[in-house]
């Protein structure tokens, strides 16, 4: 049973800020969906007031009807405002993380499962421009919200609201979701810090020869089950014989990226700082490993390792 | 937060409510000065041009100016900015106006908000059937412009316009039931709240307080129902249909006139009926002044009336609704036939008035006896002279009796009693003029007679001794050839009536067997509707058993009466059980396309997918394959796929017409 007790029902706090955080989906139902006026619907009424006293004065029965039309469509597109978001389902999708002082996307999966088409749906995180987005019966959709990514580290999603003025704008309907999903948020990168030149060719006496696919080495003759792709084709085409382009040993400059580089500065820049050089390291192709005091993570390069690395400063701590 | 306020020009959601601001103004135009109605088309245009990209709108400067001029040419034309006139005028100023500086939401909201103001101010001119009917059109339109501004962003729907009215007509038609309550039971308080500007309803009547023949050359013609009369018995004929109104006995400047009424008790008259009463309803349309209208000799006073010096039936407070009362009329009567009180103000002429008549009354007075066969031989004279019946008599000058008695010999009802009654008094006759109407038709189709503003009608009453007061109506003695015919004579002048009929074409008979019809409407309309006022609530809670109730309980009554229609109507808005559920459409043209394989032996095995069973239909029946395929594909698009609103309609149409088309 979902039941919600009265107390909580009619706490102002549910009212204004939307329940604790709670597992996805959300079901959009009695119980979270608010309704209130707009500044057009308050206008609205006091227009209403206003023919209706004429009406009265001039005893006019015509003035009466329409004020109470006016009226009752009014109250009628109150339950239609209500509708369009009535049972409406939320999720949000995974989260890519974001760096602190950027943005961060959420998307956020909303699903119609009524027989009815939802309109004019605005969904925004506090103080940001709402994303419209409409619904037929039966559909889903995704929206991405943006927000201010926030502090280093994992970060809650927040609350969001889904609200509605449909049909005529003179309510508006809303509901504020809080998931309790988290986003990872990695130190804002530093500008203008340029690699470390001290430890550039720090470990390229290490470097090796051996066999990788980076650099070109020479050329040998084909032996079978080498790549296609390393045929000398060019060399073939001039009937110079079948030959195998060979590649030298990967990278050979080794940058480690190092905490300690960055004595006298205080953790969060020296963080900041790391984030950039993986960043750029990452950019020019670079083999890099980064030191913390709390965690080595080898030298390596590639999506993976960039997160890897990303991650490790972002929960640095 | 959720900010509509910047308004991405929608030109279909303007052109839409600019359609509804037209028709919000078009009741208004043949009341409005001709600037004003040609400034309001031409703003409707000019916004119209702007949405299609066409000329800018007027700049700040500009609009101040135009609202300052426009203001400066109301107080020119009106003289005032408050009253019926002045204020609908003004607010359809404000509309008009306002259309130039429509940038953003809330504007549209100003926008459609005064639209709904100039369509109320256009109900204190017109509250016929025509008008509400007409009003709930324009306020789908308003709704579905509203619902338009509301739909700017890209709207999965193929034709948004036909969208936003038919989502407009669902809400009005939801929202009618909850009206209608509203407009039930809502306790009615009687008005005015505040004092009425002088010209607060329309004083359409074709009767006034003063009378002047000879200064009009012409006699308006209106149509305008005065009032509609129900018998209780059978109904009065023809002849015996002098409908009584304001009394005019004071001719001074070739004008009559009547003056501040002197209230009498109905005591206070001599009054001796016989024969049989006739009982009958009026309902009286709104006419702006205390009159009440009765068959010649009303015997008793509906509520809240009075009766003056001249026995003319008075309302308390001037009639600014439709009013029903109840009568009673004896056609035989006599009228203080003893005593005349007050003799010499039904005698006084100013010196020297018409000479010429006072020598031909002289003259005919000689001949005869006494005063009715004097006034008889003045009627003689009518009929026997060349005098002729007309609606468009030529001007009178100095002294309109002389001039029309002996010159022009042309004129309408007023001419004659003028006439005749300022003759009687030169043969020291008392004598007065009535005014009121005379005639009516009843309505073939509904068990009521009509009449109307053309029936206005003026004739005489002399006081002869012994006998009271005697109507004569001077202008019947015209003979039908000298009646200058006029369709609309028709109820004036019964003996023509069925001349005229014989002439009529059968496209006018059925117009105007069409137009009872409308009327009969019409009447309902206006008792049961505009003429919804305290006393028929009290009815009608009465009929449903309700006695007594006080308006506590009456508003309990309006909220539980809302309350049920709205919980009605919300739990067919919230019902759970969908009626076309997501991709049910789609699962339901599936089963009948499983339906059509199975009658040629193609089961679907239980545990088959749409897939394979496709593949297995497809590959044993290349005959039908391309078609079992296209459905299968269409079919799954729409359960599985993530489809947008275009896309989803797209396939499912499809799905549709292969379906229908598929066979083995």
């Amino acid at each position: 049973m979902r039941t919600t007790s009265l107390i909580r029902r009619f706490n102002l706090a549910r009212f204004f800020q939307g329940d604790a955080p709670s597992p996805a989906p959300w079901r959009l139902n009695r119980r979270n969906v608010y309704i209130l006026p707009t500044r057009q619907g308050i206008f609205f009424g006091v227009t209403l007031a206003v023919i209706l006293l004429g009406a009265i004065n001039y005893s006019n029965s015509l003035g009466y009807f329409l004020t109470f039309l006016l009226g009752s469509i009014a109250l009628v597109g109150l339950l239609h405002t209500y509708r369009n978001l009535l049972q409406l389902q939320l999720r949000v999708a995974t989260i890519n993380p974001a760096f602190a002082g950027g943005e961060v996307s959420v998307p956020v999966v909303l699903e119609n499962p009524g027989p009815t088409p939802r309109y004019r749906l605005a969904i925004a995180f506090a103080d940001q421009p709402p994303v419209i987005c409409e619904l037929p019966p039966g559909r889903h959709t995704t929206v991405t919200l943006h927000k201010p990514a926030g502090m280093r580290g994992w970060q809650p999603v927040g609350r969001f609201t889904l609200g509605s003025t449909f049909p005529l704008g003179l309510f508006r309907a809303w509901s504020h979701v809080v998931p309790d999903e988290q986003y990872l948020v990695y130190p804002a990168p530093a500008t203008g810090a340029g690699l470390p030149q001290a430890s550039r060719y720090m470990a390229s006496l290490l470097g090796d020869q051996g066999v990788g696919s980076d650099d070109f080495a020479g050329l040998r003759g084909y032996r079978g089950g080498d790549s296609l792709k390393h045929i000398h084709w060019k060399a073939l085409a001039r009937e110079q014989g079948l030959l195998t382009k060979q590649f030298g040993g990967d990278r050979s400059e080794r940058l480690w990226l190092d905490w300690r580089m960055l004595a006298g500065m205080d953790p969060e820049s020296r963080l900041s700082r790391l984030c950039r050089w993986v960043l750029e390291a990452e950019q020019q192709g670079l083999e890099y490993g980064l030191w913390l005091p709390d965690q080595i993570l080898e030298p390596g390069h590639g999506p993976q390792h960039r997160q890897q690395c990303l991650r490790a400063l972002a929960l640095f701590g | 937060m959720l900010g509509f306020r910047s308004l991405s020009r929608p030109p279909l959601a303007n052109g839409l409510l600019l359609l509804a601001i037209l028709l919000v103004i078009l009741p208004h135009l043949p009341h409005l000065p001709i600037w004003l109605a040609l400034a309001g088309l031409l703003a409707i245009g000019w916004r119209l041009l702007h949405d299609t990209g066409r000329v800018p709108l007027p700049g700040r400067l500009v609009r101040t100016g135009l609202v300052v001029l426009a203001i400066l040419a109301l107080l020119a034309t009106y003289r005032t900015l408050v009253g019926r006139e002045a204020g609908s005028a003004l607010l359809l100023l404000m509309l008009t106006l306002k259309l130039f500086e429509m940038r953003s939401w809330r504007d549209v909201t100003v926008v459609v908000f005064l639209g709904f103001f100039v369509m109320v101010t256009a109900f204190l001119f017109s509250q016929s059937l025509l008008m509400g009917i007409y009003t709930l059109g324009v306020v789908t339109l308003l709704v579905a412009s509203m619902i338009s501004f509301q739909l700017p962003a890209q709207p999965f729907a193929r034709q948004p316009l036909l969208r936003d009215l038919r989502l407009g007509s669902r809400l009005l038609l939801q929202a009618l039931p909850v009206a209608l309550i509203l407009f039930l039971l809502f306790p009615r308080i009687p008005g005015p709240l505040w004092g009425l500007p002088e010209d607060a309803t329309t004083g359409r009547t074709g009767l006034s307080d003063e009378m002047a023949p000879g200064r009009i050359s012409r006699l308006a013609d209106s149509n305008a129902v005065a009032f509609r009369v129900q018998f209780d018995g059978p109904v009065p004929a023809p002849e015996q249909r002098y409908w009584r109104g304001p009394i005019l006995w004071q001719y001074n400047d070739n004008k009559w006139q009547t003056r501040p009424h002197q209230i009498r008790l109905l005591q206070q008259f001599d009054l001796r009926f016989q024969g049989q009463p006739v009982d009958y309803q009026v309902t009286l349309e709104p006419h702006n002044r205390q009159w009440l209208f009765a068959l010649d000799m009303p015997a008793t006073l509906p509520d809240n009336a009075q009766v003056n010096s001249e026995y003319q039936l008075l309302a308390r407070r001037r009639i600014d609704e439709a009013y029903r009362y109840p009568m009673r009329s004896y056609p035989d009567y006599q009228l203080d036939p003893q005593v005349l009180a007050e003799r010499a103000r039904y005698l006084s002429l100013p010196a020297n008035t018409s000479p010429r008549s006072r020598e031909l009354v002289a003259e005919l007075a000689a001949k005869t006896d006494s005063a009715s066969e004097l006034v008889e031989a003045v009627l003689d004279y009518f009929a026997d002279q060349p005098f002729y019946y007309t609606r468009e008599p030529p001007l009178l000058f100095d002294d309109p009796v002389d001039e029309f008695v002996f010159e022009t010999r042309r004129g309408y009802c007023e001419h004659y009693a003028s006439a005749f009654t300022v003759m009687m008094r030169q043969a020291e006759i008392p004598a007065r003029v009535v005014t009121g109407y005379y005639g009516g038709e009843m309505n073939p189709l509904a068990d009521y007679m009509i009449v109307r503003q053309s029936n206005a009608h003026a004739w005489s009453e002399v006081w002869l001794e012994g006998r009271g007061w005697v109507r004569i109506d001077p202008t019947s003695v015209i003979p039908p050839s000298r009646v200058e015919l006029d369709a609309d004579l028709a109820s004036r002048q019964p003996e023509v009536r069925s001349q005229l009929d014989a002439q009529r074409s059968w496209l006018q008979k059925s117009l105007r067997q069409a137009g009872f019809v409308w009327d009969a409407l019409d009447n309902r309309w206006q008792q049961w509707v505009i003429g919804y006022n305290r006393s028929q609530q009290n009815a009608l809670l009465k009929a449903l058993g309700l006695d007594d109730i006080n308006w506590r309980t009456l508003i309990m009554l309006l909220f539980i009466g809302i309350g049920v229609a709205l919980l009605v109507i919300a739990a067919v808005l919230f019902r759970p059980t969908p009626r076309s559920a997501p991709g049910n459409r789609a699962a339901r043209l599936y089963r009948r396309f499983l339906r059509k394989l199975a009658r040629r032996g193609w089961q679907k095995a239980p545990g088959e997918t749409p897939a394979r069973f496709c593949r297995r239909v497809a590959y044993q029946q290349p005959g039908v394959a391309d078609a079992v395929t296209h459905i299968t594909r269409h079919y799954l698009q729409l359960r599985y796929a993530p489809l947008n609103g275009d896309q989803y309609r797209r396939h499912l149409k499809s799905l549709r017409r292969a379906v229908r088309r598929f066979s083995l």
